[in-house]
């Protein structure tokens, strides 16, 4: 079908967008928090896979291509609607140790957490933790080494506790993000 | 350790618990733009694959074969008998900043206060077809931009935009019209009507609305002329000056 599509062919283009929607979209889904945004993410992704299918030498690596599409899709709307966060500055290893029993971080706090990350922080998390990617699938997808992939895990679970432990204690919350 | 594989626990609850199927209406809106999407970059690989198949020996031997033509050529011919060309070069010339602000029409003036409205320049000057923001344009190759600001509640917007290249400036033509083609609730809802005869290296017509703004009747003109990219954006208004502003400004760009 990919190489099908590749060669110009709308119909075999037409199945694999309906075979790829629902995996794209979900991924969109979690990374951007929003369910609009995820389906123009879709949209916008769709066409540029068609667009660009040519351009694709290898069509084994047809998955990894598309969801790089779809991150710069993402990372399209993020920007456009002005939702890059701001840089979280990162508690102390020791603050994080004490960090609240995980039992009572609720969704809307996890949620708030996820939303101070960067696209690239966001997108690797969602590929490890919904996807099941290995590392060296998602350094294939992001197009980075898998020591920077290792890397932006590490700092974006990180954050995502830093922003927690902020959000259960408000009355030091403004020292510490920025 | 323990703490890490709870936090990874909750992590992936968390993550499994969202929309895992894609509105088909997106889809469908993406496969309607592809039928009036053309791929793109289809002979540039046809021409890299031949290329790649020629060996380094046949290279070295066509090159060879020409030089000994030109040799042969000049020696049989005589250099006298190659006579200038009759006719100037038809390429057509660069347009260069200084001509931004003359291909499009006069700034408008502030029906308030009777002075000039502020020139928009950089990519600012886009602005009105990116709604979602400058971030994702191409910038390879951009030099600058115009736009004629507008004075009242509707009307006429105009943009020229510089680029190196034509390349560069066909790149952000692909930019701009796959922008334009997207339909959201927070960006157009516009329908192509097609290219627009006579009008630049290749041109685009959008007519419909524009819900980011609330704006209606809005018409857009979007076209190419070699390395500058033009653009006529109509909105709350039922004119019809916008086929004939793009003319004017395509014939100044020549």
């Amino acid at each position: 079908m990919v190489e099908q599509a590749k060669l110009g062919d709308r119909e075999a283009f037409t199945r694999l967008a309906f075979e790829l929607s629902d995996h794209l979209f979900a991924v969109a889904h979690r990374i951007l928090r929003d369910f609009d945004a995820a389906g123009d993410a879709l949209q916008v992704t769709l066409l540029r896979i068609w667009r660009d299918l040519p351009s694709l030498r290898d069509p084994d690596r047809f998955e990894a291509w598309a969801y790089r599409v779809l991150l710069r899709a993402c990372q399209d709307q993020l920007r456009r609607q002005n939702r890059q966060p701001r840089t979280l500055h990162l508690l102390a290893a020791d603050a994080i140790a004490a960090d609240p029993a995980l039992a009572i971080v609720n969704r809307e706090q996890l949620d708030r957490a996820f939303r101070t990350l960067t696209t690239e922080q966001r997108a690797a998390i969602v590929l490890q933790y919904y996807r099941d990617m290995s590392l060296p699938q998602i350094a294939e997808v992001l197009q980075v080494p898998i020591g920077t992939v290792r890397s932006r895990l590490h700092y974006a679970k990180r954050a995502l506790r830093s922003a927690i432990d902020a959000d259960s204690r408000p009355t030091t919350r403004e020292g510490r993000t920025a | 350790m323990n703490r890490e594989r709870a936090f990874d626990q909750v992590l992936r609850h968390w993550l499994d618990d969202g929309a895992d199927q894609a509105p088909e209406r997106y889809v469908w809106a993406a496969i309607e733009d592809v039928e009036r999407t053309a791929q793109r970059g289809v002979w540039q690989a046809s021409l890299k694959g031949t290329l790649m198949k020629v060996t380094p020996a046949m290279t070295v031997l066509s090159a060879a074969a020409v030089v000994l033509l030109a040799i042969v050529a000049y020696q049989v011919l005589g250099s006298s008998r190659f006579a200038p060309p009759a006719e100037p070069s038809s390429t057509p010339r660069l347009i260069v900043v200084a001509d931004l602000s003359r291909i499009l029409p006069p700034t408008e003036v502030d029906l308030n206060t009777g002075s000039p409205l502020p020139a928009v320049t950089g990519l600012q000057a886009l602005g009105v077809l990116l709604p979602e923001g400058t971030d994702g344009f191409p910038q390879t190759g951009f030099i600058d931009a115009r736009m004629t600001a507008h004075s009242g509640e509707g009307g006429y917007q105009t943009s020229s935009a510089l680029f190196d290249t034509a390349a560069d400036a066909q790149r952000g033509f692909d930019f701009l019209t796959t922008t334009l083609d997207v339909k959201s609730t927070h960006g157009w809802s516009l329908e192509r009507t097609g290219e627009v005869p006579g009008l630049g290296d290749e041109s685009l017509s959008y007519s419909g609305s524009a819900p980011f703004a609330g704006l209606r009747n809005v018409g857009v003109y979007l076209w190419r002329v070699n390395n500058v990219l033009l653009a006529v954006f109509q909105f709350n208004y039922t004119g019809n000056a916008l086929h004939t502003l793009a003319l004017e400004m395509d014939a100044r760009a020549h």
